[in-house]
């Protein structure tokens, strides 16, 4: 199978950053796209020329570390499936795709198709995680979780902290990312004692990174490769609005000033 | 030429972002919140490295009517005896409250009993069902949670660095280590006064393997360079099923033990249930070196499947079932276009874990001074073969133990050497330097078929022989190779760094399989097919200069 491909190729941050366009002849059809894309660079090597940066490690669609737009969409047109898992047998001969980092002012460039997500990290940093040792006197691995709520909690837990949905935003906002993290904690007896603040804190961050704002667009869960549902957001905007009305913390003094 | 490098000081140099590393961040720093900690990650942080892959779960004896006391049994059982006894039942007998801790300090949930008890599934080559899971995706369960954690202790943390070699003062005690940043290709000297190599094995010099991309067995040769002793070496294991795809490259990526021990079948390419000659009472749910071993057996005397592998069949458990249980596994086979729940699907032995590493005590105190160890990178706790569901206890439970002893046993700051720091980092660089020289990709190539084919699931005297003299001219040739001489993001230097570490590693395990002259475990000599206890109930050690010495098991006291 042939392919034309268009590449975003950028030095680094201080360069510009252009389309370049490279025919691959050598295409079989049981590729995943990335090992595409190592075949594209092993013949880029063996011209001397620079290969295409591009983040990856697992290959099993599970670390989140892959990722770039393909025609436009975030992890290419395979619904629920990110670029490692993506394979060329939904493509066809003489295909012409166009290759593209994520772009979001929260998420800088750094090379050809990598771009820096460590914004995401600080978001987590901000109260993404539980602090109360749920041990005695009564254990949180005895109080009994409504089956539907593990449920979702797992559907949420999937986040792979691709940044996919901020890629496939008209806004370039956090909200499934930051969503899909208060709404685990929030439907676990772990994450009871901090959700309010968490969902306070989290916000806080997510401005403070530079995303946009939410508004219901639903881009995010059309390209999420783990099917995270919309409804995460609502969750997370349930915990923030009632957090904001019956807490006086600092974090909502913050906020206000 | 090497360009302005920084250095760091710091307290402990955590070298690996997996089970193992994140748990000792979060320990060393609750035990001493002054402590400065540096955790450095190959890959992304958070996302790289093969905890996150586990699929299947996590050993911990948990209900009433099993014991450690058996949970050690199966684990010593399955490593043919050579286990070191006081890490194994270190690895049982802490292994519940490391579970227990997931929960509760770090909000990790376990898949339940409808009465609200952890759920704990069948693994293959135990006696009681002890595998604590979450879903067949239990990796990414503990890595958000512990990643989180880490996070909000905020430790300094160097991601897509990777450690080129630890720093030594003149009495050989481990100092730190030079750091590449791969998005810069700059230097980082660590002077750190505790070392902790945590980076995970993955036995990626194989044709078919199963790590994550990032691996290339860095902490084992990165120890063993500066000095470390290492033991069983020859121990490779094999998980028996590994997705067949063609020739995609994701061939080798592992279809997870549950689906043998909920009652998979394996069919070879004549479609007879293989396992009835090759262990007639346990079948499928032998241990994973013997279904591996008897795979490789049925495809090598011509009655594999047409991809060179034999069949999984899941189909007469139910669709349902089988979506229901291993939706990640069925996931992953439609991606590749295999249907699971209905059809059988192609499967092939797979490079999976390296048993052998470097030495340590039960304080994860590796034979260098300064220098720790914990997971893949240690050896000794699984002998010759590790159950499926030891591997993220064993890092996860020696994560603690390091992060709970370090601080208390961590030295003055020692000097390190600007000269020692440049020679280390020259090194790296002088592929960028040569030019003519050969792709680092065919280099690669040749060791994969070679290690696959030579040091492989059999082996045997002469081609274990050959195979060390093979592997000896393709270092020469890679020591010839090379490089486009860019420094950022530069991936054909990161391949020849990788191999590097591996072609060492490689010698080093074909060294020890020639040095044990029996078949144990996940060792098979087809001249010595059968095990001998009288010469080999014991471990190989290989010290400095390659010296191969065999001692006896270390017996349990406590």
């Amino acid at each position: 199978m042939r392919l034309i491909l268009h590449v975003w190729r950028q030095k680094s941050p201080a360069h510009a950053g252009q389309m370049v366009r490279y025919e691959h002849k050598q295409v079989s059809t049981h590729m995943s796209f990335l090992e595409m894309l190592d075949v594209l660079n092993e013949e880029l090597i063996a011209k001397g020329e620079e290969p295409v940066a591009f983040d990856h490690d697992c290959r099993e669609g599970i670390c989140g570390s892959c990722g770039f737009m393909i025609n436009g969409v975030a992890h290419g047109p395979q619904p629920g499936t990110t670029v490692c898992q993506l394979h060329m047998r939904h493509f066809k001969d003489g295909d012409e795709l166009y290759l593209e980092p994520w772009r979001a002012s929260a998420f800088p460039a750094v090379k050809d198709l990598v771009v820096d997500r460590s914004a995401f990290d600080r978001i987590i940093a901000s109260g993404g995680f539980i602090s109360v040792a749920a041990g005695s006197p009564q254990d949180a691995n005895c109080i009994p979780v409504p089956k539907e709520n593990a449920d979702l909690a797992m559907d949420a837990a999937a986040c792979i902290g691709c940044g996919a949905c901020v890629a496939a935003c008209p806004n370039a906002a956090a909200a499934l990312f930051t969503g899909a993290k208060i709404a685990h904690l929030g439907l676990l007896p772990q994450g009871q004692p901090e959700r309010y603040d968490r969902a306070l804190n989290m916000a806080a961050q997510v401005r403070t990174e530079g995303f946009g704002s939410c508004t219901n667009i639903g881009e995010c869960e059309a390209v999420c490769p783990k099917e995270i549902k919309l409804e995460v957001i609502a969750r997370m905007n349930r915990d923030f609005i009632k957090a904001s009305w019956t807490q006086r913390g600092d974090a909502f003094r913050n906020e206000s000033a | 030429m090497i360009g302005t490098y920084e250095v760091v000081e710091t307290d402990l140099l955590i070298l690996g972002g997996g089970g193992a590393g994140l748990l000792a961040a979060i320990h060393a720093h609750d035990n001493a919140p002054d402590l400065d900690i540096t955790v450095v990650v190959k890959a992304l942080f958070g996302k790289g490295g093969c905890t996150r892959l586990v699929q299947g779960g996590y050993n911990a004896a948990l209900d009433a009517a099993d014991s450690v006391e058996r949970h050690f049994e199966d684990t010593i059982k399955a490593g043919s005896f050579i286990n070191d006894r006081e890490l194994a039942w270190l690895l049982v007998s802490r292994a519940p409250a490391v579970v227990d801790e997931l929960e509760k300090r770090h909000g990790c949930y376990f898949d339940r009993h409808p009465d609200g008890r952890i759920h704990q599934k069948a693994f293959a080559g135990q006696s009681f069902d002890r595998t604590v899971h979450k879903g067949d995706l239990t990796g990414i369960e503990i890595m958000n949670r512990l990643t989180e954690q880490v996070f909000k202790r905020a430790p300094r943390i160097l991601e897509e660095h990777r450690a080129l070699d630890l720093l030594t003062d003149s009495n050989g005690s481990v100092c730190g280590a030079v750091l590449l940043d791969i998005r810069t290709g700059r230097f980082v000297a660590v002077n750190a006064r505790a070392t902790l190599l945590a980076t995970g094995g993955g036995p990626n010099m194989y044709r078919i393997a199963a790590a994550a991309a990032d691996k290339a067995c860095d902490g084992i040769a990165i120890g063993y360079r500066a000095g470390a002793e290492l033991m069983d070496m020859e121990m490779v294991q094999f998980h028996p099923t590994g997705l067949i795809a063609a020739d995609s490259r994701m061939t080798g990526t592992v279809l997870e033990e549950g689906l043998r021990g909920a009652g998979g079948h394996l069919f070879n390419g004549r479609g007879e249930r293989f396992m009835e000659r090759y262990d007639a009472v346990r079948l499928e749910r032998s241990t994973r070196d013997v279904v591996a071993r008897s795979s490789y057996l049925e495809i090598r005397a011509g009655r594999g499947s047409p991809n060179n592998g034999v069949f999984i069949d899941v189909s007469h458990l139910g669709a349902e079932f089988v979506i229901r249980n291993f939706p990640g596994m069925v996931k992953r086979c439609s991606d590749m276009g295999f249907d699971l729940a209905r059809k059988p699907v192609e499967v092939s032995p797979t490079a999976h874990f390296i048993m052998g590493g470097l030495c340590m005590d039960t304080e994860t105190r590796s034979r260098l001074d300064g220098l720790f160890v914990a997971g893949e990178d240690a050896g000794g706790v699984h002998g010759a073969n590790r159950l499926g569901g030891n591997g993220v206890a064993e890092s996860t439970v020696f994560g603690c133990v390091a992060g709970d002893t370090i601080p208390s046993l961590i030295s003055r700051l020692r000097k390190v050497s600007d000269a020692q720091i440049e020679q280390i980092a020259m090194e790296a660089l002088a592929p960028l330097t040569r030019n003519g020289g050969e792709s680092v990709f065919e280099i690669k190539a040749e060791m994969q078929n070679l290690m696959w084919d030579k040091v492989g699931l059999v082996r045997n005297g002469p081609d274990l022989q050959a195979a060390m003299g093979e592997l000896e001219s393709l270092t020469e040739r890679l020591e010839r190779a090379s490089i486009r001489s860019f420094r950022k993001y530069n991936l054909e230097w990161q391949e020849y760094l990788n191999l590097k570490n591996f072609l060492l590693v490689s010698r080093l395990v074909a060294l020890s399989a020639l040095a044990r002259e029996d078949s144990r475990g996940s060792h098979y000599r087809s001249d010595f097919p059968g095990a001998n206890d009288e010469r080999f109930l014991k471990n190989v050690y290989i010290g400095p200069g390659q010296k191969v010495e065999l001692r006896p098991v270390r017996e349990r006291h406590s």
